[in-house]
């Protein structure tokens, strides 16, 4: 068995924050060292089966971390403080929600319902982010390419709407081991972590031309 | 069963190609977005300067004016008048005491005349004094030195409250008013100059009329650079120019701003009074 190839990717990413670290640590992206960290140590943890053969709870676990770390990240950065405070709710509604289900169903089987409700909150947060960018005042330049924001957005989009109705139909065919499932289950993961985590590469490299 | 899950797949797999294309093009309609921001962006950018280099193209003419006319007054005025004191003052000595008082005294009247002369020379109109003096003052001083010289009789009346309608817009104004005064004394041969500022609560009205020659509606388009720059100038500070003339029936020139538009280029100001 050899590592997904996303996992590349997000050490890639990991990478490149620790060499960029002392621009990482003047922004808020610096909290992206400590969370790359947890997700690669989760990935090797899963690679060497330290969660014996469940590893759900694990995913449940990570899921969640990663809808709290990039909707409050999204968030925090949108200029608007009304959408900031509705997302804000939305994200504890959000959270609520994960917990309840977790407690109602079981930390065991993977809690679909959470993880797509926790992808439809972070579409909505980077449709406004996309938006506030269309609001940019015609007084300055637009330099999408140049913004560490755009590519984290980008790539969170691509993940979060890439995996949604993957999620969505999980439980019906995974738990029946279909062998076509667990393939394209493979190949969309492959992508959107590919996606992901290179848009954050790319994100991490921007932070060196902007001052935040 | 297995034809059901079948479906699922093909499903996912459709919805999340769907999904995926939806966001390429999200992306791509903003960098499209982003395309046409920088080119109006880059495009107000070239205006600015454009307004910047013009409103330096008016401070430099308006100074040119200024020294045109003080060297005009030292000239023909101010050294013709000294010349006369200093020919005066060369009293014979044959003259009686009572000649040479009476020279003394004409003298003395002559240079009293230079002072307030030069006086009035040093109040000479500079973009200066548009800021200083605002440009209902500026104009009727304008106004009072060119009925002075009696070439032309210039009637000015303002309407309403005037107030500041910032430096920028004040000085193009003026600018236009020079223009306007030269083309007359120039070429129309008028003989009646007549000005008027109105001020209204979401307007201003510069309108500036002569009794000359006029010339043919078409004729504008073909004109010199008088004209054609009083009209873009007026754009530049977001007023509009409407020119209009007949021959035999003077021109008239109106300039109309809402000094509560904020033009991108002019630092408009109308909460001060002027």
């Amino acid at each position: 068995m050899i590592f997904g190839l996303y996992f590349y990717f997000e050490l890639v990413a990991l990478i490149t924050a620790i060499v960029l670290i002392k621009k990482l640590f003047l922004s808020t992206y610096g909290l992206f060292i400590p969370f790359l960290a947890v997700i690669v140590t989760y990935e090797l943890c899963s690679y060497y089966n330290v969660f014996k053969h469940n590893n759900v709870w694990a995913v449940n676990i990570v899921t969640c971390v990663e809808f709290l770390f990039y909707s409050l990240f999204i968030s925090n950065q949108l200029i608007s403080n009304k959408y900031k405070q509705i997302f804000n709710w939305l994200i504890g509604a959000g959270l609520l929600y994960s917990i309840v289900n977790v407690l109602i169903e079981s930390i065991w089987r993977l809690n679909t319902g959470p993880i797509l409700v926790q992808a439809l909150i972070i579409i909505f947060i980077v449709s406004r982010y996309f938006l506030e960018l269309m609001e940019t005042p015609l007084t300055t330049p637009m330099r999408l390419v140049k913004q560490p924001g755009f590519w984290l957005n980008v790539g969170v989009l691509f993940f979060f709407a890439g995996d949604f109705l993957y999620f969505a139909s999980f439980t019906e065919l995974a738990y029946k081991k279909n062998h076509d499932f667990l393939m394209l289950s493979r190949l969309i993961s492959n992508i959107t972590n590919a996606v992901l985590y290179s848009c954050l590469t790319v994100c991490f490299l921007c932070t060196q031309w902007t001052k935040e | 069963m297995h034809s059901m899950d079948e479906r699922i797949i093909s499903i996912v797999i459709a919805g999340t190609v769907i999904l995926l294309t939806l966001i390429i093009f999200i992306i791509g309609f903003l960098f499209l977005y982003q395309k046409r921001h920088n080119s109006y962006y880059s495009q107000q950018e070239q205006l600015k300067s454009q307004f910047q280099q013009e409103l330096l193209k008016t401070q430099v003419e308006m100074q040119e004016q200024t020294l045109n006319h003080i060297s005009r007054e030292i000239h023909d005025n101010i050294t013709q008048v000294l010349s006369f004191v200093k020919l005066n003052l060369a009293i014979p000595a044959k003259a009686t005491p009572e000649q040479a008082e009476q020279k003394i005294s004409e003298s003395r009247n002559l240079v009293a005349q230079v002072i307030n002369d030069l006086r009035d020379l040093s109040k000479s109109l500079s973009y200066e004094h548009i800021i200083q003096l605002g440009l209902v003052q500026t104009m009727e001083i304008e106004a009072d030195r060119i009925n002075k010289s009696g070439i032309i009789k210039i009637d000015l009346a303002v309407g309403g409250d005037a107030r500041n309608l910032g430096e920028q817009r004040e000085l193009v104004l003026f600018r236009i008013f020079q223009e306007a005064l030269n083309n007359a004394l120039k070429h129309s041969g008028a003989k009646h100059l007549k000005i008027n500022l109105d001020y209204f609560d979401h307007l201003f009205n510069l309108t500036i009329q002569d009794n000359g020659v006029g010339f043919p509606a078409g004729k504008l388009n073909n004109s010199g650079s008088g004209l054609r720059n009083i009209v873009n100038r007026a754009a530049l500070i977001g007023a509009d120019a409407v020119i209009d003339s007949a021959p035999g029936k003077g021109c008239c020139i109106k300039i109309t701003i809402d000094p509560l538009t904020q033009y991108t280029h002019a630092n408009g100001n109308h909460d001060s009074t002027g």
